[in-house]
């Protein structure tokens, strides 16, 4: 199933940007090791604004509010973001569940089991990797197609009492709309204090993005979600018409001009010069990010 | 004694050419270019080509809709290399031409004739990868040095790949550059190959590229006047309908990879000049191959975010 692969394309996305000095990940490693891979930069910059944007928008969460807090990430695949979140915020706060396909699952806690850099980190924690499951008091891994949700519910692990964000960075764009929606409409109908934040290509009907179908499709990939939702209104309209009363939502080009801190622009740009800037804002306006909230939650964060 | 039409004929059929013959055809270059001024005087007709970036299918098609040279004459802008899959035949195949045409091609420098730049965006992986060592791609990047930095077309059109320099207010300082080395980040010749023009400022300003400079409508008119030129014609930034044209028809930007990164779906152009000055930018799309998945696997491997 070529969906499994993108999680492959990320990682590789993830290991340039982290080799070049975009993003500080020292787990990244264990997922891939003995490769040198380098991206063309402005691959590398978009990466690094994907990973900051999510990064931001998630610690702000876990900051802001008190107690124990919940991060349900669909489709994570090899991301290493809980690693390196454990690693710096308390542990006892926290608590992350990861959703993916068995195949992706297994891989990922084969090389938990592997890296005591890994599961050093998890507190008690038992793993079966042939069943490609991990359980522990901060992060579970657990094999599960999220289409069940709506019919199944999700697994028992997770907290509905918890203030939590479902986080979908790539994920729910290769779900069909109507499944990606009901998927949506049952956490807000179920869980009191929740955010949905949401990573993905908008703009699909313009020539670049007609381009990016056409390349995409090439290799058996398809943004099923994409006809839908084309712009940043569709997208704020999306999560209206699925119950939530809040949603901030912008193309990667507004979010590394408003959100990312001049000095932080000025330290990636001395990493790589872009040769093509145009080139850089015609696609960073083909992707787009998402924070929509219940209204409890919205008032948590003090928006 | 190397025959240079049949080295031509392979190179239009998309041959790799042998390492010691690219050897060969880059020491006959040296000895060509190294006579060029700084800046070369041109006359119409003529057809301006902008970045072509290793787009060889386009750089094909481009003499299909121009005319083949030496029938038509050329001046190409720069960019040559690097992004697109197929620069070192591109590359070659221009040298070729102007070893076997040099009246009738004019080959500028661009911000990617560059070995620090080959080394990050293609050029140097796809000499690896086609000649299995650096070789080539290190007689290529020395003869870059030799290229020329910018042209005249009937002493009225300044042509030149990014745009104007601070340091730079008459074409005659351009001829005393030393032009035969690597460019510097920083300085004339980098201004030259690396500035852009900017319709919300009138003077300099730093450029966000992060090198050479955004420059306004008072610069442009400014040089034209010191220079008794009406026109400036550039390249280096992508256009989505191919070319642009601004500050009143002071100065155009001409480019010609359409599809470029075979991601950015836009148009490409040549702008042709008659010889009554009459300019005419011929707009085209990308070469049918390009789309062909069984010539090249271009679209796979086109990236995105996944």
């Amino acid at each position: 199933m070529e969906v499994l692969e993108t999680d492959l394309d990320a990682l590789k996305c993830r290991m340039s940007a982290t080799k070049m000095g975009y993003i500080d990940d020292p787990y990244i490693q264990y997922f891939l090791p003995k490769r040198s891979i380098h991206k063309p930069p402005i691959i590398n910059r978009g990466t690094y604004v994907r990973t900051w944007s999510i990064d931001h928008v998630l610690i702000n969460f876990l900051n802001k509010i008190e107690g124990k807090k919940q991060i349900i990430s669909l489709g994570a695949g090899t991301d290493t973001r809980a690693f390196r979140f454990l690693a710096k915020l308390p542990k006892e706060s926290i608590k992350f569940i990861e959703l993916d396909l068995y195949p992706n699952c297994v891989r990922k806690v084969q090389s938990i089991a592997k890296h005591e850099a890994l599961h050093a980190k998890l507190g008690d924690y038992t793993l079966d990797a042939t069943k490609g499951i991990l359980l522990s008091d901060s992060l579970d891994i657990l094999p599960f197609d999220i289409r069940r949700i709506p019919e199944a519910g999700l697994p028992d692990r997770a907290d509905r009492s918890l203030p939590t964000i479902v986080l979908s960075e790539c994920c729910l764009c290769y779900l069909e709309p109507n499944e990606a929606n009901s998927i949506c409409q049952w956490f807000q109908e179920r869980f009191s204090c929740i955010g949905i934040l949401v990573y993905e290509p908008i703009q699909g009907m313009d020539s670049f993005g007609k381009m990016m179908k056409s390349n995409l499709a090439s290799r058996g990939i398809y943004l099923k979600t994409l006809e839908s939702y084309n712009t940043i209104e569709d997208q704020e309209t999306r999560f209206t018409d699925n119950g939530f009363q809040h949603t901030t939502a912008l193309d990667f080009a507004a979010l590394e001009r408003e959100w990312i801190p001049e000095i932080e622009k000025q330290r990636i740009a001395k990493i790589e010069m872009l040769d093509e800037l145009e080139e850089w804002y015609l696609l960073a306006k083909h992707y787009c990010l998402v924070f929509t909230t219940s209204q409890s939650l919205h008032e948590k964060l003090n928006l | 004694m190397l025959d240079l039409d049949q080295i031509l004929e392979r190179l239009y059929h998309k041959q790799i050419i042998a390492e010691p013959v690219i050897a060969y055809l880059c020491s006959l270059a040296k000895e060509l270019l190294i006579q060029e001024s700084n800046v070369v005087r041109l006359s119409t007709p003529i057809t301006v080509v902008g970045d072509i970036h290793g787009q060889f299918e386009d750089l094909l098609e481009i003499f299909r809709i121009g005319g083949p040279c030496p029938f038509t004459n050329y001046i190409f802008l720069g960019d040559y290399v690097d992004r697109g899959y197929y620069s070192v035949e591109t590359i070659t195949l221009l040298l070729c031409l102007k070893l076997r045409y040099p009246k009738r091609i004019t080959l500028l420098r661009g911000n990617h004739e560059s070995r620090g730049i080959t080394q990050t965006y293609g050029f140097y992986s796809e000499c690896l990868r086609k000649y299995g060592s650096a070789n080539v791609w290190k007689q290529i990047t020395d003869i870059f040095d030799f290229l020329t930095l910018a042209a005249t077309i009937d002493d009225s059109i300044f042509c030149v790949h990014g745009g104007l320099s601070p340091s730079i207010q008459h074409i005659n300082q351009i001829v005393v550059l030393d032009r035969f080395r690597e460019f510097p980040h920083e300085g004339a010749m980098a201004d030259l190959l690396w500035s852009d023009p900017d319709p919300s400022i009138q003077e300099f300003s730093l450029s966000p590229r992060g090198a050479g400079y955004s420059f306004g409508e008072v610069i442009v008119s400014k040089f034209l006047y010191e220079n008794n030129m009406d026109h400036i014609l550039r390249a280096h930034q992508l256009c989505s309908e191919g070319y642009q044209i601004l500050f009143e028809k002071k100065l155009s930007t001409v480019w010609s990879a359409p599809n470029y990164c075979y991601r950015c779906a836009n148009l490409a152009s040549i702008l042709q000049i008659d010889t009554d000055k009459s300019k005419f930018f011929n707009v085209f799309d990308a070469a049918p191959n390009q789309e062909n998945p069984y010539v090249e696997p271009t679209a796979k491997a086109t990236e995105y975010f996944l």
